[in-house]
């Protein structure tokens, strides 16, 4: 049977009035999933799978993965519009969507985010078909020592982040790095900068960090003005302007392929793949001072990214029975618990099962884009509401998103504190995003290194062994040159 | 306008029963009706730790008539739902899963600085042992542990081995491997079984340390083949595959996963639960979906487990400075 | 600012310091590799003397224009706003647990939106209402969120 004859018969399974509804239900539940604090996918996926248990196997996994997907529109919405992430991988559509959202092309950037999701959705699920094979070969060239120098090709597109001052810029990267430090270190597995506290032994959770520095500062700095005068970000045209679609068009098909190959490789997270995207649009761009400041390539690319990778993660589950992040480990529980063990075999057993699952996905992600576009006009309504009653709205879900991810109050301190810093440093003329992006790889590639080492024992020409390591390696180091070139050019034109 | 001070009185008396009404829990009634029971787990909800927890949890709530409420607290290798549980109120409320050697590692290393001692805990009962394997790819030149052993005697250092995290139950296995055929391996720590299982898969590493529960997978598509099982017996869900025994080296290693109360809590009330859980383990659809899952059932009482845990820390107490080299 | 500058880069200067002093009691490099030490070395080095970099970069640059009468934190009723955000957000971290969710969260709508946000009492009382106990019974009812009870038993008991 060749793939085109088990993608209809898939389609015949997947367009049957249950699951059909199945799948509504996911996207519908993980777009909420995704707009609300405290729960994120993986959570958000987990509770829901005791709902599943009553329908039967095709029907619970096509939900399943329709809420996993699903919850990457989500988080978006609240991005864009409040400042505040609303799940880790959308953080960096913070940046230039919230941007874009106070120039009021709120509904401009939701649309588009919308349809680069779809777009990278199944791109993904089209590669899940034709490619899986070649593909998960290409995720298994990637251990411990090709992941830390994808890491560092990764660190060096920080410099492209740099905006106006390099220095800046490098303190703000080195200071992620020594955030990404506190917790057990991967060599002894004894407490670094840890201050005692036990709920730093895992390092900082993420998402308290990002939503003091994006929404807690942004508050704050509102707070300067009487709040009756800050505006809420302004209600402009809800479809994105002829040249905005233009500019999206190169991000959307970088983003879809980016993602897919980030999803493939257990261990790369959803938000490292919107940040890499993010970066290298901005590397790429001909106008990268645009970016920060509003640029629809910043919103485009990512959140094209974000999709495919959630997507191209299932590739791995499916032909290697490896979940390849967190939550795909929790749809791996729910294939479990239904009597289902994944991987390659499953094709054979229970074509019609796979195949359906896997036409679901691309009936998923239509539903999704049919079931955000609208509702965009609802969200950006929201702004609507006078910002001396948002401020506090906004709040309210940024200390439960805080306390939500560990059941932890220390978390909504740790916000705390991460908001003030957010707002001195904006004082300062200090970018925030290379603290993210350290904060991000820093931890992974620090444990990769360390992998490497036990692997050769100690002998680091291991990192330049393999020739996929190596080329990534070089790639890192002419990046650095140029970007460095590039920038006492620039400082240097300054000066004249 | 006398009626201030009588209101006053009223709401304070009315504050004062309900203090007493939430104070008073008795043995006898345990657990109270309607009043909900607490398990934690110190792991990552869809993990095959908290999956057997919850699977617990569902069975004891049909034995036991309320509701067991599985509060996740991840972090630290399980050491902060861990130490939540030691300072828990020891009234039979709270309870929570403990996987062993993990949480003996992390009360005798004292890097690991936990916050509880092996004595602030009353131990419940065992739920499951998730016996150890060691694993290879189908086309590895190694067919038993012995040819394993025998090229790690003649390459010290060279093969790698990779564990799910640096003082786990894996690492252990390989640390007494280690010690009964004096080899040494190139052991990598990675966090989790599935980042361990692709570097084996992509030929980064030479063999996997890890559980049962890992392998099912790969061990059907026919990617990789078990050389070993660190049980005392075969585990009905790898069939052909030898024990360590039977091949000659006596190692028994995996996670024992039971259920732990703070200490203080009252022995006929620790008898409650531990029963409580025997006949959640009995139900049928609760043996299935551990099945499921490939997670051997395996229960001890109160006495049982508590005899295990009293004598864990010597088989763990040499292992453990081994670890930080 | 040039001189608030110089001040903060000072500080960040003397962070460097103290966590160059930590990584020194962790060990540099054990046998196979880079240990706990190493790299919080390095970083905290590189820290440091970017920090003393942006000192030099501030004292010898022309300061802009209108530059020296901005202040880091601004005056008056502006700092007082910024400090009663910070103040109703701490209070929620040190006392969610204490009061429960929905007590503290109560009293904290309360507070950001009448004195805040200066919103009328009815509005305000509606808010704070759902933000609070409504939101409670959402989150732990249907989506099974954990937020917490009171760790006071008198309120607890009556489902606070």
């Amino acid at each position: 049977m060749d793939a085109f004859q088990n993608i209809l018969m898939g389609f015949s399974v997947a367009l049957s009035p249950a699951n059909l509804l199945y799948a509504f239900l996911g996207s519908a539940f993980g777009t909420l999933i995704g707009v609300l604090p405290g729960i994120g996918p993986a959570a958000g996926t987990a509770l829901l799978i005791p709902l599943t248990a009553r329908l039967p196997p095709t029907g619970a996994i096509i939900m399943l993965t329709a809420i996993f997907y699903g919850t990457q529109y989500g988080g978006t919405i609240t991005s864009v519009l409040l400042n505040v992430p609303g799940e880790a991988a959308s953080a960096i559509t913070c940046i230039d969507g919230y941007k874009m959202a106070k120039k009021g092309r709120a509904g401009s950037a939701l649309s588009i985010a919308a349809i680069g999701s779809f777009i990278g959705g199944t791109f993904a699920t089209i590669a899940l078909i034709f490619l899986a094979g070649p593909l998960t070969k290409v995720a298994l060239e990637f251990g411990p020592v090709e992941f830390f120098s994808l890491m560092v090709l990764g660190l060096s597109l920080l410099m492209g982040l740099a905006g106006k001052s390099m220095l800046k810029a490098l303190m703000m990267g080195v200071f992620g790095l020594l955030l990404a430090m506190i917790g057990m270190d991967p060599v002894r597995g004894s407490p670094r900068f840890t201050f005692g506290r036990m709920e730093l032994m895992d390092g900082l959770n993420f998402v308290p960090v990002i939503m003091g520095l994006f929404g807690l500062a942004e508050i704050l700095e509102n707070a300067e003005e009487t709040l009756s005068n800050t505006t809420s970000a302004k209600v402009g045209s809800l479809v994105p302007s002829r040249q905005e679609v233009k500019d999206s068009v190169g991000p959307i098909a970088r983003g879809s392929l980016l993602g897919t190959l980030l999803g493939l490789i257990p261990g790369m997270t959803g938000s490292m793949a919107s940040f890499l995207s993010y970066s290298m649009e901005k590397k790429i761009s001909r106008h990268p001072e645009r970016f920060g400041e509003g640029a629809i390539e910043g919103v485009a690319g990512p959140e094209t990214a974000n999709n495919a990778h959630a997507n191209g993660a299932l590739i791995p589950l499916f032909t290697l029975g490896i979940p390849a992040s967190p939550t795909v480990a929790v749809l791996m529980g729910a294939f479990l618990m239904n009597g289902l063990i994944p991987g390659p075999f499953l094709f054979r057993e229970q074509p019609q099962l796979v195949w359906g699952v896997i036409a679901s996905f691309f009936i998923g992600n239509i539903m999704l884009l049919i079931l955000n576009l609208p509702l965009i006009g609802i969200w950006v309504k929201m702004l609507k509401i006078p910002y001396t009653i948002l401020f506090a709205i906004i709040l309210t879900f940024m200390v439960i998103g805080a306390y939500g991810v560990d059941n932890s109050a220390f978390d909504v301190i740790i916000m705390i504190i991460f908001g003030f810093l957010g707002y001195v440093l904006k004082k300062f003329d200090f970018p925030i995003a290379p603290i993210i992006l350290t904060l991000i790889l820093g931890p992974n590639m620090e444990r990769s290194l360390r992998r490497a080492m036990e692997m050769s024992q100690g002998d680091f020409s291991i990192l330049f062994a393999s020739p996929l390591s190596a080329a990534l390696l070089i790639v890192s180091v002419i990046i650095l040159i140029t970007s460095s070139l590039r920038s006492v050019a620039t400082s240097r034109r300054q000066k004249a | 306008m006398k009626s201030n001070g009588f209101r006053k009185f009223v709401v304070l008396a009315v504050l004062a029963c309900l203090a007493l009404v939430s104070t008073n829990v008795g043995a006898q009634t345990f657990p109270a009706k309607g009043k909900a029971l607490t398990m934690l787990v110190g792991f990552a909800a869809g993990g095959s730790s908290d999956a057997g927890a919850r699977i617990l949890a569902g069975g004891m709530e049909k034995v036991l008539g309320t509701k067991v409420e599985v509060v996740n607290k991840a972090g630290a290798s399980g050491q902060i739902a861990y130490t939540m549980i030691a300072q828990a109120k020891p009234d039979g409320y709270t309870f929570g899963l403990a996987s062993l050697p993990g949480i003996m590692v992390s009360i005798m290393d004292p890097e690991r600085k936990a916050a509880y001692k092996k004595d602030d805990f009353q131990p419940l009962a065992l739920q499951v042992v998730d016996a150890g394997v060691l694993a290879v790819r189908a086309d590895s030149p190694y067919k038993t542990v012995k040819d394993l052993v025998d090229d790690a005697k003649a390459r010290p250092r060279k093969i790698t081995v990779s564990t799910t995290g640096l003082q786990t139950g894996d690492h252990f296995s390989i640390l007494q491997l280690e010690q009964y055929t004096g080899t040494k391996y190139a052991i990598v720590h990675f966090d989790g079984a599935s980042t361990a299982m692709t570097a084996l898969l992509g030929k980064k590493i030479d063999a996997y340390s890890g559980n049962i529960g890992d392998v099912l997978s790969q061990l059907k598509s026919g990617e990789i083949r078990v050389l070993g099982v660190m049980d005392k017996e075969e585990s009905p869900f790898l069939p052909g595959v030898k024990t360590f025994e039977a091949q000659g080296i006596p190692l028994l290693g995996g996670s024992w996963r039971g259920y732990l109360a703070p200490a203080g809590t009252p022995i006929a009330i620790a008898n409650i639960l531990s029963d409580a859980m025997k006949k959640a383990l009995e139900l049928d659809d609760v043996k299935a979906s551990m099945a499921k899952l490939g997670l051997q059932i395996r229960y001890m009482d109160v006495a049982g487990y508590s005899s295990i845990w009293n004598q864990y820390g010597t088989l763990v107490k040499d292992l453990i400075p081994l670890s930080r080299q | 600012m040039r001189k608030t500058s110089m001040i903060a880069g000072a500080l960040s200067a003397i962070f460097s310091i103290i966590i160059l002093a930590a990584s020194l009691s962790m060990e540099y490099y054990s046998s196979i590799g880079p240990g706990p030490g190493f790299f919080t070395f390095w970083l905290s080095l590189i820290l440091g003397l970017l920090s003393i970099g942006w000192i030099f970069q501030e004292f010898r640059r022309k300061p802009k224009e209108g530059e020296e009468k901005k202040t880091l934190f601004p005056r008056g009723k502006s700092l007082v706003h910024e400090l009663e955000i910070l103040g109703a957000m701490i209070f929620m971290a040190l006392f969610m647990d204490i009061l429960g969710f929905q007590i503290s969260m109560f009293l904290f709508l309360v507070f950001l939106l009448l004195i805040l946000g200066k919103v009328n009492k009815v509005t305000t009382l509606v808010i704070s209402l759902i933000g609070s106990v409504g939101l409670f019974y959402i989150f732990t009812g249907w989506l099974d969120v954990q937020l917490p009870n009171s760790s006071l038993a008198f309120l607890s008991v009556i489902g606070f």
